[in-house]
C-alpha cells in the first residue's frame, strides 16, 4: 500500500507539492493527471526518495520512505518516462544487471520470460540496447520493474512517446498487475489510457490534489472536461 | 562491462605491454648485475688461487682461465718479476672485489642502485676506489633512466585506474541512467565503490600477472622464503596503492560533477600526489640533510693526499711512533720513496674514510626522514616499500658500502706494512684475505617501515572509501541536486 501524509516539497519560494494526502490500496491503479508542473513527477520522486520531502511523509507498506529508504526500495519498482539502458549490453544483459542491483538473481529462462511478458520478443532481447527504439527500451524497463516483484510500481508517464500498440500492451500489463494485487501509481498526460486502466484518477494542480475521479463514474468526455477545467484554472 | 569497450581493451593492452617492457628491462638489468657479482666472485677466487700457488711454490702450474686471463697474467707476471715485492701486487688496480648479489626482485625497482653500486673493486693501497662510486659504467641504466616496474605502477597505473573509473557515477547521470539505478539498489555508495574497485582490480590483476609471471619465469630458481615474503609485501602495497586511486575516484565521483570535471580533478590529484609532493618532499629532505656530491668527496681525498704529501715527514714520524716494530731503512732511498708514497695514500685514505662515513650517515638520516613522509602521499609509501622489497633501498646500499669499507681497511692492513718495508708478505695472511659476508645487510623492508607504509595506505583507503560512500549515501537519499534529466536516451540516445 502507498500512502502520503501531508507530503510537501518546496524548492525555495516555489511550492512543488502542497500537503498531499493520498492512500492507494493493494491492487489499486492510481493515475495522477495534470498540467506540466502540477506536481505529478515530484510525487513519484518523493515516493522513490529521489528527493527529500520538506514536510510530511511517504509510506510504502507502512514503511516511512525517508527514514528507511533501503528497506522501502525493496517494495518499490520504478518505470521512468524514458528508460535509458547500457547501450553496449543486450536487453537480457541490461535486465540481468539491474535485477542483480536489486538483489535478484534470475535464470536465463526467467529473464526471457519477463522480457516476453513486457512485450520484447525473441531475437530482440539479445540485440544491443543501442539499437533499440524508445518503445523497446520502455519494455526492458517494464521487465526490470517486473523482475523486482515489488508490491508497488511507480510509473512516470510511461506511455509518453510510445506507439498505440505499445501503449495498449502497457495498459494490458498494468491491468494485469492490478489483478495481482500490485499497487500502481502512474503519472500520465494520457487521459484515455488513465480511464482505461485506473481504479482512481487524481487530478493535480499547482502541487495540490484538487479532485479524485473514479473512471467508472465518468465518461471519456467528462473526464477530459474535468481535466481541462483544472488546467485552465491555473 | 567496462571491458566491452574497445578503447578500454586497447588501453589495458598498451599498459600491459609497457609493464612487460619494464619487466624485461628489469630482468636484463638484474641478470647483468648478477653476472657482474658472479664474475667478481670468480676474480676473487682466482686471486686466492694465485696466492695459494705462491704460498706453495706452485705458481707456474696456475693456468689461466678464459674470462680472467688478462688479470691473472698481469698478477702472475708481477709476482714472477719479484715475488718478494708484494707491493707490486698492492699496486694492481681492482685487486679485490666486494659485491652485493642482487635480489631477483631487483627487477622491480631501480631504487638506489641507480646511484649506489653493488660492486666495489678494492685497491690494495688507498680508499679512493671506495669513494669513487660512480666510476663503474652501467650502460643499461643510462639508456632506460628511472623507468622501472615501480615507476610504471606508481605513475602510469593510476592513470589507467583513473581512465577506468573517473566516470563511474557521472556517466550514469549524464546518460540519465542514475534514477533507474538509484531505484534498484539499496546503496548507491556501495555500488559505486564496488564498480570502482572492480575496475581497479583489472589493472591490479594485470600488474600481478605480468610482474609475478615474469619473476617466476626469470628467477624461479632463486626464490627462497625471504624473496617470497618480499614479493608478497610488494604485491600487497601495489594492490593497496591502486585501490587508493580507485577510492580517490569514488570520492571525486561523489561530488556529482560532470565526467570532464571528475577527470580533470583526478588528473590534478595525480599530478600533486605522484609528481609534485614526492619531488617537493625529496627536495625538502635534501635541503634538511645536505650531503656532499661524490666528485667533492673524491676532490677532498685528492686534497688530503696533497696535504699528506706536503707534510710527509710528520706523517712518517707519526707512523714510526705508532709502529715501532717496523724498521725503516732510512738510507734506502727507493724504499723511503715508496714508503712516503704509501703513507701519504694511507693518511689520505683515513681522512677519506671519515668523509665517506659522514656521507653515509647523512644519507642514512635522509632515508629515515623520507620514510616519515609516507603519510604525505601514497606514491612515496609505494616507492619506499618497492625499493626496500627489491633490495635496492638506500639503507641496503649504505650498509653494504660500510661493510665494503671494513673489507678495504682489512685489505690495507694485509698489504701496507710489508709494502712499506719491502718485505715479503705473510702469504697465509694474504691467502686469508677478508671476504664479504652478505648476512646482516638489510635486504627486506624494515618491519617498522613496512607497518608505517601499509598503515598510511590503509588510512588513506579507509578515509576515502568512507567519505565517498558516505557522500553517495547522503546523495542517494536525495539526488535532487544532481539535476536528473527528466528524459533522455541514455547511452543509446
Amino acid at each position: 500500500m502507498l500512502e502520503a501524509k501531508q507530503l510537501t516539497k518546496r524548492y525555495g519560494e516555489r511550492l512543488a507539492l502542497d500537503a498531499l494526502d493520498l492512500q492507494i490500496a493493494p491492487g489499486e491503479v492510481y493515475c495522477l493527471v495534470g498540467a506540466n508542473g502540477a506536481g505529478k513527477t515530484t510525487t513519484i520522486s518523493l515516493f522513490l526518495n529521489f528527493i527529500s520531502p520538506t514536510s510530511g511523509a511517504a509510506f510504502v507498506n507502512d514503511i516511512c520512505i525517508a527514514e528507511q529508504p533501503a528497506l522501502a526500495k525493496r517494495h518499490l519498482a520504478y518505470i521512468p518516462e524514458t528508460v535509458s539502458l547500457y547501450g553496449q549490453l543486450s536487453g537480457v544483459e541490461n535486465l540481468d544487471y539491474f535485477s542483480t542491483l536489486a538483489g535478484h538473481r534470475l535464470s536465463k529462462d526467467d529473464k526471457l520470460s519477463l522480457l516476453e511478458r513486457a512485450g520484447l520478443h525473441g531475437r530482440d532481447a539479445n540485440r544491443r540496447a543501442s539499437e533499440y527504439s524508445k518503445g523497446m527500451r520502455q519494455k526492458v524497463g517494464i521487465a526490470i520493474a517486473l523482475a523486482k516483484n515489488a508490491s508497488a510500481i511507480l510509473m512516470d508517464e510511461p506511455t509518453s512517446g510510445l506507439d498505440p500498440q505499445a501503449s495498449n500492451e502497457l495498459s494490458l500489463l498494468v491491468k494485469q498487475l492490478g489483478t495481482q494485487q500490485t499497487t500502481v501509481l502512474m503519472a500520465t498526460h494520457d487521459l484515455y489510457r488513465a480511464k482505461e486502466v485506473a481504479s482512481h484518477i487524481g487530478i493535480m494542480r499547482q502541487g495540490r490534489l484538487v479532485e479524485t475521479v473514479k473512471p467508472g463514474d465518468v465518461s471519456h468526455a467528462e473526464l477530459e472536461m474535468i481535466a481541462l477545467r483544472s488546467m485552465q484554472l491555473q | 562491462m567496462a571491458l566491452r569497450s574497445g578503447g578500454v581493451r586497447i588501453t589495458l593492452a598498451m599498459f600491459g605491454l609497457l609493464l612487460v617492457i619494464a619487466m624485461i628491462l628489469g630482468v636484463i638489468r638484474t641478470q647483468m648485475r648478477q653476472r657482474d657479482a658472479r664474475f667478481a666472485e670468480q676474480e676473487n677466487r682466482l686471486v686466492k688461487e694465485i696466492f695459494h700457488d705462491v704460498l706453495h711454490g706452485t705458481l707456474d702450474s696456475t693456468e689461466a682461465t678464459s674470462d680472467n686471463s688478462d688479470k691473472q697474467s698481469r698478477i702472475t707476471k708481477q709476482l714472477r718479476m719479484t715475488a718478494k715485492s708484494p707491493y707490486l701486487v698492492s699496486h694492481s688496480s681492482n685487486l679485490w672485489n666486494v659485491s652485493l648479489f642482487p635480489s631477483p626482485l631487483s627487477a622491480l625497482s631501480v631504487g638506489a642502485s641507480n646511484t649506489w653500486p653493488n660492486l666495489y673493486q678494492i685497491h690494495g693501497v688507498s680508499l679512493s676506489k671506495t669513494v669513487q662510486r660512480s666510476d663503474r659504467v652501467r650502460p643499461i641504466a643510462s639508456v632506460y633512466g628511472p623507468i622501472d616496474v615501480t615507476f610504471v605502477v606508481m605513475a602510469i597505473a593510476p592513470l589507467i585506474v583513473i581512465g577506468l573509473t573517473f566516470n563511474a557515477s557521472s556517466r550514469d547521470r549524464e546518460s540519465a541512467l542514475q534514477n533507474l539505478i538509484v531505484a534498484q539498489t539499496p546503496s548507491l555508495g556501495k555500488l559505486m565503490a564496488v564498480r570502482c574497485f572492480v575496475r581497479a582490480a583489472l589493472v591490479i590483476g594485470l600488474v600481478a600477472c605480468v610482474v609475478n609471471g615474469s619473476l617466476l619465469i626469470a628467477f624461479a630458481s632463486q626464490f627462497d622464503l625471504n624473496v617470497i615474503g618480499n614479493l608478497a609485501i610488494w604485491n600487497s602495497v601495489a594492490m593497496l596503492y591502486l585501490l587508493i586511486w580507485a577510492a580517490l575516484s569514488l570520492f571525486v565521483n561523489s561530488f556529482a560533477k560532470t565526467s570532464t570535471a571528475n577527470g580533470a580533478a583526478l588528473l590534478l590529484l595525480w599530478l600533486i600526489l605522484v609528481l609534485l609532493i614526492p619531488r617537493f618532499v625529496s627536495n625538502a629532505v635534501q635541503d634538511a640533510v645536505p650531503t656532499l656530491p661524490e666528485n667533492e668527496l673524491v676532490e677532498r681525498e685528492k686534497r688530503s693526499f696533497d696535504r699528506a704529501t706536503r707534510n710527509i715527514d710528520r706523517v712518517l714520524q707519526q707512523f714510526q711512533s705508532e709502529h715501532p716494530e717496523i724498521e725503516l731503512r732510512l738510507d734506502d732511498e727507493q724504499q723511503m720513496t715508496l714508503a712516503r708514497y704509501l703513507l701519504a695514500h694511507s693518511a689520505a685514505g683515513k681522512e677519506a674514510a671519515e668523509n665517506v662515513s659522514a656521507h653515509y650517515s647523512a644519507q642514512s638520516l635522509r632515508a629515515k626522514y623520507l620514510s616519515f613522509c609516507d603519510w604525505v602521499s601514497p606514491a612515496i609509501s609505494f616507492r619506499n616499500q618497492s625499493d626496500q622489497c627489491s633490495g635496492n633501498s638506500e639503507r641496503s646500499f649504505i650498509a653494504f658500502s660500510a661493510r665494503a669499507g671494513d673489507v678495504q681497511a682489512q685489505v690495507l692492513e694485509v698489504f701496507l706494512q710489508p709494502s712499506i718495508t719491502n718485505q715479503e708478505c705473510n702469504m697465509e695472511t694474504i691467502a686469508a684475505l677478508p671476504g664479504f659476508q652478505e648476512s646482516g645487510i638489510p635486504r627486506s623492508p624494515s618491519f617498522l617501515n613496512s607497518v608505517t607504509s601499509i598503515a598510511s595506505m590503509l588510512v588513506w583507503l579507509t578515509i576515502l572509501v568512507s567519505l565517498g560512500t558516505w557522500r553517495f549515501r547522503a546523495k542517494s537519499s536525495s539526488i535532487e541536486r544532481t539535476q536528473l534529466p527528466k528524459s533522455g536516451g541514455g547511452e543509446n540516445a
